[in-house]
């Protein structure tokens, strides 16, 4: 039987929701994808690299013109019409995708694939073809390694369950050094890299929260410090995974106006809801340490390391902001800049809104400028936000 | 002919105007007969001259199909009845038929009235045009003549859009036109069956982007809108008659209702009547959401937005405001424009697309000044938003049209060849089809595997079946079969030998041939019968081999052993025409065991 109106998109509710977010947000960008979105990264001032999870099993890198209407300047944005994400270039990886990071400004993407040893390079598109090919491989002995990258090409792989990790540098396409962190506890597991500084990475413990911290060029670990919450939930039922994440950003071309280099800060995140921020200045005593309230359950997202733990972000524009996703359909925006003004500055909830009424998850969020916040949930939605900070739902 | 031809009528890469010839069967469809709006010369009419250099067009091509009103679609369409001469039969939906001529007049209006161009058709031009067009109703199949089929499917986009299946014998294309995949506000999605045809031509404008949802754009609008009114301003919204206008007064109407705002809105006078005819059409093309709710309210009367006066242009305080023409060429949104432009608290939003040298497209290109022929000049301090509302299939869309209607080929028309290979390798992947993107003015040739239908007589099925005992053949031993191809009118009959040479009063001649070979093989002549028994058995196992009086048969084929005991035996193998196959290998088998 002839239906042509099967998916009736008037629903009032939906109504409601969006005359509300004229008064909540200044812009509003909603993509409808063929493929859930899991990882978004900046490739250019104008560009994101998006990584897909299609129905078959296997996995498409997108990279994405923003829409005009996104990066120019406010005051021009009424005379450009376009407010549609560009397909610059894609191509499928040889196996699922666990973390992607740009490799800024040389229009390559390097990639930990599941199951790979070492990390793959994928170039993007030219003038003459828009496909995303394999480029060559970096070889390491990990297996589906976790990456960080600095400004200088260095790259920082750790082992999934082991306490080694070593530093490459990309530009010769060789290992510098390979290291290792004693454990502290019984449990053997492995370590989330992650750079403060140009030459200052840190570690963070998957299983307890702890940060190691290690100068790369001086290829020596210098201190160590970790959450007090810790001991606090010990007792409590369950096991929580930790996640860390820094005000560095090694893009050059899109410094942080507080300048993220001068006063690093670093936030880590547990899947039972805590959130404890530190300034690099003074790590014996956390700047900010709270517990959002939400729980991820660990159980049902067996797999990648990054499905199963929250993602946190710092705001570029104003470094007591902190974002966080991962526990629902929301991205929540916290203010963080202590521990007593901890609070909820905004909720994005558009991504609920589209499921339907089936729980959705959101997958990934990252911050482009201005407030502007790219997120994707799993009913294979992307959404560009401009939040206008104290609009709460 | 297996082949089917595609050329995108159209110089270089321009993706102004659609007008694509199609070639199937023997017979030639033109689809589309759009004009490109940036193009004030003959470049902006297709070159027909392509189609057929020499000889009247009206004997090449079969029948003209029009997709859709707009002018980048059906534009040129005067221009090739009335000046080029085109007789044939035209075909569009009835929507379109009804609209259409409204967009062509507003056209020429403005190219020969403002621009004063010459030789441009002319008003009675477009009435004789329409004349010649018969209207169609979607899912129902037009037999242009005996052998080309034609049927209008859903496709969205704009009132009035169709998708077109075409057929000629066993080939079959799908062409979309423009089409959208999301339902919205006002239209559904468009949908199609799994008809399965050769060729889907799919436009792939927007196949490498992903749109920003309706609702947001939407949203846009009215976040502007509200933002204006709210510090006292006045927004003007330039539209054509039909189309957009009417969506957005509805979008309008809700929001004002919703959020129980009394800032006049107005419509523009002139707007009203074309207006009616097409709020009737809409009720059977819209969704039922639409449909709901004009029976509820009866939409003919909005409750926010009243007929605007030119007095009211004067008027203190926020006001929105919809007049045509659309981009501010002529008319009354130009007077309003004129007035309300150095103020920098007023806004305009222009809703579509503006030709080059119009005031619209200047003020879209951020001019702050315009002068007009009077020496008359305008400050421009409002604000200007540009804002797209078309509803296009994107990447995902055309993948899930795909999906619907199972092509064995796609062809995507008006991209980018080189910005689009990797969807053509997903199509690949996905659907493991071929994907063309021919260039405009090259002719692209799809290779399709024809299916010839034949009839087979009853009597020849039930011979076959009888001798096998009604088993069904075993596809790795195909059995043959022997008939005549009879071809009676366009029917193609496989008959009985002997029936076909009744019908056509033939005598059957039938043809044996004889080999004869010589065997040395003492004894008599039935003990090497028996020993050839033996070895045919052995290798035509499932075959029925019988030994009477000392002759071997198998099928129509003879084996006959003659001689005496001293002497070499003569070994006589024959067979029918008909068997030629099982008679050679025979033949061949026992040359093998002579000595």
């Amino acid at each position: 039987m002839y239906n042509m109106f099967l998916k009736d998109s008037d629903d009032e509710d939906e109504d409601e929701w969006f005359y509300d977010s004229i008064k909540r947000y200044k812009q509003l960008r909603m993509f409808d994808f063929e493929n859930i979105i899991q990882q978004i990264e900046l490739s250019d001032p104008s560009t994101i690299c998006v990584v897909g999870k299609h129905k078959s099993g296997k996995h498409e890198v997108l990279e994405l013109s923003l829409p005009e209407k996104l990066t120019v300047a406010p005051s021009h944005e009424g005379l450009v019409k376009n407010s549609d994400l560009k397909l610059k270039s894609g191509g499928f990886t040889v196996a699922p995708v666990v973390q992607m990071k740009v490799l800024w400004n040389q229009r390559r993407i390097i990639v930990s694939e599941k199951d790979q040893t070492g990390v793959a390079i994928y170039n993007l598109g030219s003038a003459n073809s828009d496909l995303i090919t394999r480029f060559g491989s970096v070889t390491c002995e990990f297996v589906t390694p976790l990456m960080a990258l600095n400004n200088q090409d260095f790259v920082l792989l750790t082992a999934t369950t082991q306490r080694d990790f070593v530093v490459i540098d990309l530009a010769v396409n060789a290992i510098l050094y390979k290291l290792s962190i004693d454990s502290t506890n019984e449990t053997e597991c492995g370590l989330e890299p992650s750079f403060v500084s140009e030459n200052l990475a840190a570690l963070c413990d998957r299983n307890s929260g702890s940060i190691f911290l290690h100068d790369v060029r001086a290829s020596k670990t210098c201190g160590n410090f970790s959450p007090a919450t810790q001991n606090f939930n010990e007792s409590r039922v369950g096991r929580k995974l930790w996640t860390v994440k820094t005000t560095y950003c090694n893009k050059k071309s899109l410094s942080s106006a507080h300048g993220g280099v001068n006063n690093p800060k670093l936030g880590i995140a547990s899947t039972m809801g805590d959130l404890v921020i530190y300034d690099l200045r003074n790590t014996s005593v956390a700047v900010c340490e709270s517990n959002i309230g939400k729980v991820i359950d660990i159980q049902s997202h067996t797999g990648d390391f990054y499905s199963q733990v929250p993602v946190i972000n710092f705001s570029p524009d104003d470094e007591t902001q902190v974002s966080s996703s991962g526990f629902d359909g929301n991205v929540y925006v916290y203010n963080v800049s202590c521990t007593e003004k901890f609070k909820t500055v905004f909720v994005h909830d558009g991504h609920i809104k589209q499921s339907d009424g089936v729980n959705c998850r959101v997958t990934s969020h990252m911050w482009y400028q201005e407030n502007i916040v790219i997120s994707a949930a799993d009913n294979s939605w992307l959404h560009c936000w401009q939040f206008i900070p104290d609009a709460l739902s | 002919m297996p082949e089917i031809k595609i050329t995108p009528l159209g110089a270089g890469q321009d993706v102004g105007r659609s007008c694509i010839l199609l070639s199937m069967g023997g017979k030639n469809i033109m689809l589309d007969c759009g004009m490109h709006m940036g193009f004030n010369d003959e470049r902006r009419f297709p070159d027909f001259t392509y189609i057929a250099p020499d000889g009247p067009l009206t004997s090449y091509i079969d029948c003209v199909i029009i997709s859709h009103f707009h002018l980048d679609h059906c534009g040129a369409l005067p221009y090739f009845t009335e000046m080029v001469g085109y007789t044939g039969p035209i075909y569009m939906t009835h929507p379109t038929k009804a609209i259409a001529p409204i967009l062509l007049e507003d056209m020429r209006k403005v190219a020969v009235e403002r621009k004063g161009e010459s030789n441009f058709f002319t008003s009675q031009n477009i009435k004789d045009c329409m004349k010649k067009v018969v209207a169609v109703t979607l899912h129902q199949s037009v037999m242009v003549d005996g052998h080309l089929e034609i049927k209008a499917y859903y496709a969205g986009h704009v009132l009035g859009a169709a998708m077109f299946w075409i057929r000629v014998g066993s080939q079959s294309v799908v062409y979309t036109g423009d089409y959208n995949m999301t339902p919205d506000r006002h239209l559904g999605a468009a949908w199609i069956d799994k008809c399965r045809p050769d060729l889907l031509i799919s436009e792939s404008t927007y196949a490498t982007t992903i749109r920003d949802s309706k609702r947001c754009r939407e949203r846009d609008f009215l976040k502007k809108i509200h933002e204006c009114v709210d510090r006292g301003g006045k927004v003007l919204i330039p539209v054509f008659a039909l189309g957009r206008a009417q969506e957005l007064c509805i979008l309008l109407e809700t929001y004002w209702e919703r959020m129980n705002l009394k800032v006049p809105v107005y419509f523009a006078v002139g707007l009203t009547e074309k207006a009616n005819n097409y709020y009737k059409m809409f009720i059977t093309w819209t969704n039922q959401k639409i449909r709901k709710t004009f029976v509820q309210r009866n939409m003919f009367d909005f409750k926010h937005i009243k007929p605007f006066d030119k007095a009211y242009i004067d008027n203190p305080g926020a006001m929105v405001v919809f007049a045509t023409p659309g981009m501010l060429h002529a008319g009354l949104s130009l007077q309003i424009f004129k007035k309300w432009a150095p103020n920098e608290n007023n806004m305009v939003i222009m809703p579509g697309f503006c030709v080059v040298g119009t005031v619209g497209h200047k003020v879209l290109n951020g001019a702050k000044k315009i002068e007009f022929e009077n020496r008359q000049t305008v400050e421009v301090k409002m604000s200007v938003q540009y804002m797209s509302f078309s509803a296009h299939a994107d990447a995902k869309g055309i993948m899930q049209l795909i999906q619907y209607c199972q092509p064995k080929n796609v062809m995507l028309v008006h991209g980018e060849a080189a910005k689009m290979e990797f969807l053509k390798e997903k199509i690949k992947k996905e659907f493991d089809l071929e994907c063309y993107m021919p260039a405009n003015g090259e002719t692209c040739v799809v290779s399709t595997s024809m299916t010839i239908p034949l009839d087979v007589s009853l009597k020849l099925l039930k011979t076959e079946a009888q001798k096998h005992n009604s088993l069904p053949p075993d596809p790795k031993r195909p059995r043959v079969m022997h008939g005549v191809l009879v071809m009676k009118d366009s029917s193609m009959c496989l008959m009985d030998v002997d029936d076909a040479c009744k019908e056509a009063g033939i005598n059957r001649h039938l043809v044996r041939f004889t080999s004869t070979l010589r065997m040395e093989d003492p004894g008599p002549a039935s003990k090497t019968a028996e020993k050839l028994l033996h070895l045919i058995k052995t290798r035509l196992k499932d075959w029925h081999v019988q030994l009477t009086e000392g002759s071997i048969s198998v099928e129509s084929v003879l084996v006959k052993v003659e001689g005496s005991e001293e002497e070499q035996k003569n070994v006589y193998v024959s067979w029918d025409n008909q068997d030629e196959e099982l008679g050679s290998y025979i033949l061949g088998l026992l040359k093998t065991m002579g000595h």
